[in-house]
């Protein structure tokens, strides 16, 4: 009685799913070269010359039987760090061995300073789960651009911070209806899943409705074919993402401040002060800013900005 | 411990989501995966050769894939359609692929006599298939089928990562802020194992009740 529906619908079942194949075959390769913008090459470069002259600790700053010494004797730093952040920390897909970015540069020159080379192994962090990878020493640091708080400082030492960027608001093209983050009540309002965007929007407009996507890549695509009215992320981020895809635009200035921090294990306070003594280090010598200009600065069109001051937000 | 009651609202209606997303996938792909095994049992060869073919596709592709595929790759085709329907489509087609191979497991247990008495009693080929074959077919396979019900429920967290709210993306908002990792992900898992735990209770169950004995 069946036979004869079912076999029709079996066959338009097997045309949809393979058009659906077909047309990803075409509509990936667009997007994942959208996600990473064309600085991964040059920020490699200005990235090896700043390791040559990086600097490195005074063997009297390694206190024996600190955590510094642990990781110079192993000859490697363990780093908690995304291998898909655009700018930040962004693998090469054509050489996986290189990892760029703001995060990743500076995780190396951190590396450089206890050991004396860039000997780095990434272990990239579910972003729900870096604070059990310090607690369990399955890391030694965290480069995730971690936003610092105080509910984190409870599990965590915060080291930094380093680097302060805000939320900003991105919307398709040709939108002229929203313009801040003061539009978006009542809009559906796309947000990158695990990031400060989840908790910031609704606590600025309750009425605007979520959706979170994983990857930045996807929420992109998700702007673009219309799931959502606007898209919340950080404004660096944002302004890589707008820069490569003119379908989308970014609306307004920044509308909230979110200090990074470098993840520690708690209590750990000689590793955390050896760490902010390299931070101010490296700010002082111009070595933060080269770093910035090679990796976030490539987008913004604007100077060096002034590092945050060390231990300047609660939690750090 | 607070946090649980802050959020509690948010957490029930999360895990009400996830069990919405389970009742209608798993309903779906228990009819779906039963019509599968018909038609791959059927004398027609284009209709056996469709649903072979159906269910390497989805036993082979990885359901992430598939979920991903839907939700961005859809709307270029211009096929713009809510995400939780979405998800839950596509995860019926998908674990309707598991359901199929479980119950054609069963058709095996059928033995060829019923088929050819059925036809002595002058069935038609749907009627012995319809009154004959797949109910026993079903009825020797409950636990195999409790099985992939339990695996769909787990499938159902894979959501998360296309914009779904249910109950894995709600504790990874809710660990968002409270960095608690280890609590707040033991206690979505018990809350799964919790789901599981009463499907396999009550496939146990179904399967004491239709059991053939021979």
């Amino acid at each position: 009685m069946f036979s004869p529906t079912s076999r029709k619908l079996r066959v338009s079942l097997v045309a949809a799913t393979l058009a659906t194949v077909a047309l990803v075959a075409t509509g990936c390769s667009s997007s994942g070269s959208s996600a990473v913008p064309g600085s991964g090459a040059k920020s490699t470069t200005k990235g090896n010359s700043l390791y040559a002259n990086a600097l490195v600790a005074k063997a009297a700053d390694i206190l024996p039987d600190s955590t510094m010494a642990a990781i110079k004797k192993r000859g490697k730093l363990i780093v908690a760090e995304a291998l898909d952040a655009p700018l930040l920390s962004q693998q090469d897909p054509s050489n996986p061995n290189s990892v760029t970015g703001f995060d990743a540069d500076l995780a190396k020159l951190l590396a450089i300073y206890i050991i004396g080379k860039p000997n780095v192994e990434i272990v990239p962090p579910a972003s729900e789960t870096r604070e059990a990878m310090l607690q369990n020493q399955t890391v030694d640091v965290v480069f995730n651009t971690y936003t610092i708080t105080t509910e984190r400082a409870a599990q965590v030492d915060f080291a930094g911070p380093y680097f302060e960027s805000g939320l900003a608001v991105a919307v398709k093209a040709g939108n002229t209806s929203i313009k801040s983050i003061a539009d978006l009540g009542g809009k559906t309002v796309i947000v990158g899943a695990n990031t400060p965007a989840v908790t910031e929007v609704p606590a600025q407009q309750p009425t605007a409705k979520i959706i979170s996507f994983g990857t930045d890549p996807e929420a992109v695509q998700a702007l673009t074919q219309g799931r959502g009215d606007a898209y919340v992320q950080d404004q660096t981020l944002l302004a890589s993402d707008a820069l490569t895809n003119k379908a989308m635009k970014v609306v307004g200035q920044p509308f909230t401040k979110e200090a990074y921090g470098i993840g520690l294990k708690l209590n750990d306070t000689a590793f955390k002060k050896f760490i902010n003594a390299w931070l101010v280090k490296i700010e002082k010598n111009g070595t933060w800013g080269k770093v910035w200009k090679a990796s976030l600065g490539t987008v913004v069109q604007s100077s060096i900005p002034t590092p945050p001051a060390i231990g300047s937000v609660p939690g750090s | 411990m607070n946090f649980v009651a802050e959020n509690l609202g948010d957490i029930l209606g999360a895990v009400g989501t996830t069990l919405v997303m389970f009742v209608i996938a798993g309903a779906g792909s228990i009819v779906l995966g039963v019509l599968v095994t018909v038609a791959r049992v059927s004398p027609i060869p284009l209709l056996r050769w469709v649903a072979f073919a159906y269910v390497q596709f989805f036993i082979n592709v990885p359901l992430l894939a598939l979920l991903v595929l839907a939700v961005f790759a859809l709307p270029d085709a211009g096929l713009l359609a809510p995400l939780e329907p979405t998800a839950i489509i596509v995860l019926t087609l998908y674990e309707a692929a598991y359901v199929a191979e479980a119950v054609r497991s069963g058709v095996n247990t059928v033995a060829v006599g019923q088929l050819e008495a059925s036809r002595a009693l002058g069935f038609t080929q749907a009627q012995s298939l319809r009154l004959v074959v797949v109910p026993q077919a079903v009825r020797a396979v409950v636990q195999p089928i409790g099985n992939v019900m339990i695996a769909l429920v787990m499938n159902t967290a894979l959501a998360a990562a296309v914009g779904v709210v249910e109950l894995t993306s709600e504790v990874n908002k809710i660990n968002l802020v409270e960095a608690q990792p280890i609590l707040i992900f033991a206690g979505a898992g018990l809350v799964y194992m919790a789901i599981a735990l009463v499907i396999g209770l009550v496939a146990g169950w179904v399967e004491r009740r239709v059991a053939i004995v021979r």
